[in-house]
């Protein structure tokens, strides 16, 4: 008894809140009264639902960084998933498309991601206060830059070298792209996405302890008081950014390699909107968050991301009303969790 | 004498970053002289233009002055403008379905959609109301989610005209319902008035400067004052025995309502009532629109609001032939919605409160 109470576990349970179970709760009982209601088997659910954590977990933890430097939830994930999808279509088109291309993959996402996190970073520190929004209008504008470089500038700008990638006009990249070799190359069975996972779990988990995550609590208190202290909350926020960025990029391109194609302009829609939900779902509020909120939220959005067509099918006849429910769900998840976030500030 | 040296020193800088001030207007106007400049050498009929960039500039003044109220109130500006937009819609096909035929459809439109659009600002600004703060964010979450709400509601309406509902099956309305047999291009038919080679049509502008007085009174009432002193300062307004909530409610009401107003005004010009995702496009533009005409997230004027229209009118009408005599029909829509948000981006990073450095 005396060795339980001491345990972590049972501090954690301690200190965990039970009004921030609720929403956990909330998806968890939606999520298992469709389940009853779809009469899909257990079998498939969990099948769909193993593919889904391991192509978005890791866009759902890139969130957690920023989050606990106060900055809110970074909406600018999304330009991370966009500069990973770039950074490939441009290894295709060189034709390196070799274990070299694979680990060229990786080394440019995440140099040109923390190039660009620091743009982002840069900006975010100029507009202190209204991080999120800026979040979501930076990616409207890397959005209409990405259109403008593939639609395009490739073709008429930059030279392609494997024109089999451009359309029929020559300028402009084609919809979608192939990428088989390399996934053939990166996955055996699903345990390479599984340790990645893992990985960068720990990697958060160790950032958290390390002084970073301490220096980060100092600037979430008082951004005054840290720097009489000797940290620059301007550094520390454009340093999380950046962590955040390249996590998506490397996020998205897992999610690419699972697929095993690229969609170029469609690719990335939506990534954030649903990565902020599945964490919201997962219990975090906007100052706070863990990875296991991440996981668990990760595996009850999906769930219901998976079900509700199916539902709508079987209760309105119409698959369409489960997908206006389900864009309506990830919307209305984060409106919630702002809703719940300044009434926790009122108490 | 230093410190004299020292005060003329930093009233050069003062007078120097005045100067540069960096402006979302002389961006526009500088983009317009380039596209004005590439223009000359194409052979484009310039009276035409004209007289097409008259009426474009007159159906979407409307969704710019519908952001006013709002502003000046506080609430921020309103990036969940679908809310009204389907208050609008729902108006319109209220009309549609009872088929009432001409001016008096037109006028049964606006007065159900100003009742529905009443509703959902209702809606809107409870939660609003409960977000203080965070205004900006929360009404562009709120916009998006209202959306698939209404789909919903599109699909599962009971409306039984035929002419709405899609051809097979005959449930759901389609997602672009036409107006021509109603009240298509109404505003636009009866008397114009005639300025040498151009014309303006009456009714409509009748309606718009019914709406611009409408305001204009608005922000002389007490109400106007105290949604400005609302805006300045919450606080003291709350002192001053002000009921904040209240206010902000009815300057929300009232955006959402002209909103509602603009897409009526809209679909009758564009021949189609356009459901489903097709409200989600006039936001950012509208926005854009009006921070160029050098209104800021806080604070805005009528006068804001037409110069802006004029020039994001100016730069959409220019720039089409412009990129069609280069070749690139995507790029002119391209560079515009790029431009659209770069300059939103620009007024929120004043409205961190540092000056913008050159």
């Amino acid at each position: 008894m005396e060795n339980l109470k001491h345990s972590n576990w049972l501090k954690t349970l301690e200190q965990m809140n039970h009004k921030r179970l609720r929403t956990p709760l909330f998806f968890l009982l939606f999520g298992l009264l469709s389940f009853s209601l779809s009469g899909v088997s257990s079998q498939y659910i969990s099948q769909e639902l193993l593919i889904r954590f391991i192509r978005n977990a890791v866009m759902v933890m890139a969130l957690i960084i920023p989050l606990r430097s106060g900055m809110g939830i970074n909406f600018s994930v999304v330009v991370g998933a966009m500069c990973s999808q770039g950074v490939m279509i441009f290894l295709v088109d060189r034709k390196q498309q070799g274990p070299l291309g694979l680990v060229l993959f990786f080394v440019l996402t995440v140099a040109v991601c923390a190039g660009v996190g620091w743009i982002i970073g840069k900006l975010m520190n100029r507009g202190k206060g209204f991080e999120m929004i800026l979040g979501i209008i930076i990616s409207y504008i890397a959005t209409n830059l990405y259109q403008i470089i593939f639609m395009v500038g490739y073709g008429l700008i930059f030279e392609a070298h494997s024109p089999e990638i451009l359309l029929s006009r020559s300028i402009g990249v084609r919809n979608m792209i192939d990428i088989m070799s390399l996934k053939s190359l990166f996955i055996q069975g699903i345990y390479t996405h599984l340790l990645l996972i893992a990985l960068i779990g720990v990697l958060i988990a160790y950032l958290g302890k390390s002084v970073f995550g301490k220096y980060a609590l100092a600037v979430i208190e008082s951004q005054e008081k840290a720097l009489h202290l000797g940290i620059s909350g301007d550094h520390v926020r454009i340093l999380s950014i950046m962590i955040s960025t390249v996590l998506a990029g490397i996020g998205h391109g897992m999610y690419m390699l699972e697929l095993g194609s690229v969609n170029v302009y469609t690719g990335y829609l939506n990534v954030e909107v649903f990565a902020a939900a599945s964490l919201l779902a997962g219990g975090a509020s906007l100052i706070q968050a863990g990875i296991l909120n991440a996981l668990i939220g990760t595996l009850l959005f999906h769930n219901l991301f998976i079900l509700t067509p199916i539902l709508g099918q079987n209760l309105f006849q119409s698959s369409a009303i489960g997908e206006y429910f389900r864009s309506f769900i990830a919307y209305g998840t984060i409106l919630m969790g702002f809703l719940i976030n300044t009434h926790n500030q009122k108490e | 004498m230093d410190k004299i040296l020292e005060k003329t020193e930093r009233q050069t800088i003062k007078f120097n970053r005045q100067f540069f001030r960096f402006s979302p207007t002389i961006l526009i106007v500088g983009y317009l002289i380039l596209l004005l400049f590439l223009s000359l050498k194409s052979q484009i009929p310039i009276l035409d233009l004209i007289q097409d960039g008259i009426l474009k500039f007159m159906i979407n003044i409307v969704f710019v002055l519908a952001l006013i109220p709002m502003i000046n109130c506080g609430a921020g500006m309103n990036f969940g403008m679908s809310l009204g937009i389907s208050g609008g819609l729902v108006g319109m096909l209220l009309a549609l379905e009872m088929g009432l035929i001409g001016l008096r459809g037109f006028a049964a439109s606006l007065a159900f959609g100003i009742v529905v659009s009443i509703l959902f600002g209702l809606i809107y600004s409870v939660i609003l109301n409960h977000l203080k703060g965070m205004e900006s964010i929360a009404a562009i979450f709120i916009g998006l989610a209202f959306i698939p709400l209404m789909n919903i509601f599109w699909v599962q309406a009971p409306f039984t005209n035929r002419k709405m509902l899609y051809p097979v099956g005959g449930e759901g309305l389609r997602p672009k319902i036409s107006l021509a047999d109603n009240f298509g291009k109404i505003l636009e038919t009866g008397g114009q008035l005639n300025f040498g080679l151009f014309h303006v049509p009456i009714r409509l502008l009748m309606l718009i400067l019914i709406i611009t007085l409408l305001l204009y009174f608005l922000q002389n009432t007490i109400l106007g004052k105290n949604m400005v002193s609302v805006n300045t300062n919450p606080k003291y307004a709350t002192i001053y025995g002000l009921k904040v909530d209240k206010i902000r409610t009815i300057g929300i009401v009232i955006t959402t309502v002209i909103a509602g107003i603009g897409i009526c005004i809209y679909s009758q010009n564009y021949g189609f009532v356009q459901l489903y995702d097709g409200s989600k496009i006039m936001t950012m533009p509208s926005i854009s629109a009006l921070l160029i005409g050098g209104a800021t997230p806080r604070y805005a004027k009528i006068r804001h609001a037409f110069l802006g229209t004029f020039l994001y009118q100016s730069i959409l009408l220019i720039s089409v032939p412009v990129a069609n005599a280069l070749l690139l029909p995507e790029l002119a829509e391209m560079t515009r919605m790029l431009l659209t948000n770069v300059i939103i981006l620009i007024a929120f990073l004043w409205e961190g409160g540092k000056q913008w450095k050159i």
